[in-house]
């Protein structure tokens, strides 16, 4: 297999933006990964295009979307694909993207990751997310994601004792580190006594405990490290790229405070990299609710299995911490555009490793991760990089 | 879901002989194991116990007159886990393990309440 980079990232800033188009948005992240490694004027050398996308059927009416992401790049022509897996989307879109490098097949692919959610008034985002669940044997019953979540997290207070306080810490940090994130969508402190006063969601959960709404789109530009070695931006290399699936219903998982589909992800991902979760120095993982940055790093071995909640009460996951947690803001405050969030972890996890963060820079960061998560956690893929 | 025997509802479930394990619905391969030999049908008892559950109070599109209501995976007797609706006028006092009784299979969705 060939050594595989991610040769330039563009990122919108996440936001509400019912105006611009989806093709606006893919434009935008696009022409920004391009012009960063600076090929925006030879963008004909990609070969492929790969476009994570949940449900822009769902909230925009459309389908086949990934011919229109060629159009807005002017790379039509080339073979366009849309990859769905709920919220995991891109990130199977760039797992799919740096397979297709490491293997051979293409010298290089661009990746996007897009989502326009705030088309539809509330209930029927509520709605068209419920779809990531199983239709007949979760959402006919009356689920919605928060509602799933919420289960989760009743029964991790449960086995483990993790606390209201512990859940609302996550928000609050998360809140504190995307202060420091241009492109956050909601760059606002909270308070632990407002999160925790927040209006119920799905007991346990409340407001606080669920990441925004959002619009906007990432990207990732993926070749071979030698290519990229000659390209503008520093290359940040793919040490490994795992993916799992689990059971599409929590009623079918033996214990619903493990994501089985972590675990396995991580494996793969750790084995390909030779590494463990000891040589982490970031991650960047799937916040959709506060109780699933808990679990996922618990289940990526960040942290010992029932201790996630303490862990942020203690500071161990915080920018300046021992192994800090969603620099960027996580979904909980950079915001959540489904399709694009795990492309979005890419590109915060590259500019950690370029050294180009800014005052949310980790010092000394050489091994980032970053962990997508699809549904209830049917779906998950992680990514390990490092410097080149 | 439904099935009527002896004048009491049942759920239809299966159940796996490779792994031993109950679930549900029916479906051609086991859930937990994967494996498609020695499936058989089950009736599964109208009784079990609250693994977890959440009282919904933001509904989706087309649920929201029936909010705030109480949502549940219930452990039914035999292991078996589906995902439910709870019917209680205190959803305050639901607790993890409360057993439950079902009452009402409508349009596929079990309605269980507190034993």
């Amino acid at each position: 297999m060939r050594e595989v980079a991610v040769a330039g990232v563009g990122m919108t800033p996440f936001g509400v933006y019912p105006e611009r188009r989806l093709e606006d948005l893919i434009h935008d992240a696009g022409s920004q990964a391009l012009a960063d490694a600076g090929i925006w004027e030879r963008r004909r050398e990609v070969e492929a295009l790969y476009v994570g996308n949940f449900s822009a059927e769902g909230f925009n009416g459309q389908n086949h979307l990934a011919p229109i992401a060629a159009r807005a790049l002017g790379l039509g022509g080339i073979p366009a694909t849309r990859t769905e897996g709920a919220c995991a989307s891109s990130g199977i879109a760039f797992r799919e993207a740096a397979l297709l490098v490491a293997g051979g097949v293409y010298e290089m692919v661009l990746v996007v990751g897009v989502e326009k959610m705030n088309a539809l008034e509330t209930p029927g985002i509520t709605r068209v997310l419920g779809e990531a669940a199983h239709a007949e044997e979760e959402a006919a019953v009356g689920a919605t994601f928060p509602s799933l979540f919420a289960m989760i997290a009743r029964r991790h207070m449960h086995q483990y004792g993790t606390t209201r306080e512990m859940l609302s810490a996550v928000a609050v940090k998360n809140h504190r580190h995307g202060l420091r994130n241009p492109r956050a969508h909601m760059r606002k402190e909270i308070t632990l006594e407002k999160a925790m006063a927040a209006a119920p969601i799905c007991e346990p959960l409340n407001l606080y405990d669920c990441s925004l709404i959002s619009d906007g789109a990432a990207a990732a530009l993926v070749t071979t490290l030698d290519r990229a070695r000659g390209l503008a931006a520093m290359p940040i290399r793919v040490l490994g790229a795992g993916q799992a699936s689990d059971a599409p219903c929590l009623h079918h998982k033996p214990d619903i405070t493990v994501s089985r589909a972590t675990r396995w992800a991580a494996e793969r991902a750790f084995a390909q990299a030779g590494l463990g979760p000891g040589d982490v120095s970031f991650a960047e993982v799937h916040d959709c609710f506060t109780i699933a940055e808990i679990l996922a790093t618990e289940d990526l071995g960040l942290v010992e299995k029932g201790k996630g909640g303490p862990a942020v009460l203690e500071g161990a996951t915080s920018l300046g911490g021992r192994i800090p947690v969603n620099v960027s803001g996580g979904l909980k405050s950079k915001g959540h555009p489904v399709g694009a969030t795990g492309v979005a972890q890419i590109v915060e996890a590259v500019t950690q490793l370029r050294g180009d963060a800014g005052d949310r820079q980790i010092e000394g960061a050489r091994v980032g991760l970053t962990h997508n998560l699809g549904g209830s956690g049917a779906t998950c893929t992680v990514h390990l990089f490092g410097r080149a | 879901m439904a099935a009527t025997t002896d004048g009491g509802i049942v759920i239809a479930g299966m159940r796996c002989g490779g792994c031993g394990l109950q679930s549900a619905p029916p479906q051609p391969v086991c859930p937990h194991c994967g494996g498609d030999r020695e499936i058989g049908p089950v009736s599964l008892p109208p009784r079990g116990t609250l693994y977890s559950f959440t009282i919904v109070h933001v509904a989706p599109a087309g649920l929201e007159d029936e909010a705030p209501y109480v949502l549940g995976i219930v452990e039914l007797e035999g292991g078996a886990r589906i995902t439910a609706r709870v019917r209680t006028a205190d959803p305050g006092a639901l607790a993890i393990a409360a057993p439950l009784q079902l009452s009402e299979i409508r349009a596929g969705v079990c309605f269980f309440d507190p034993a």
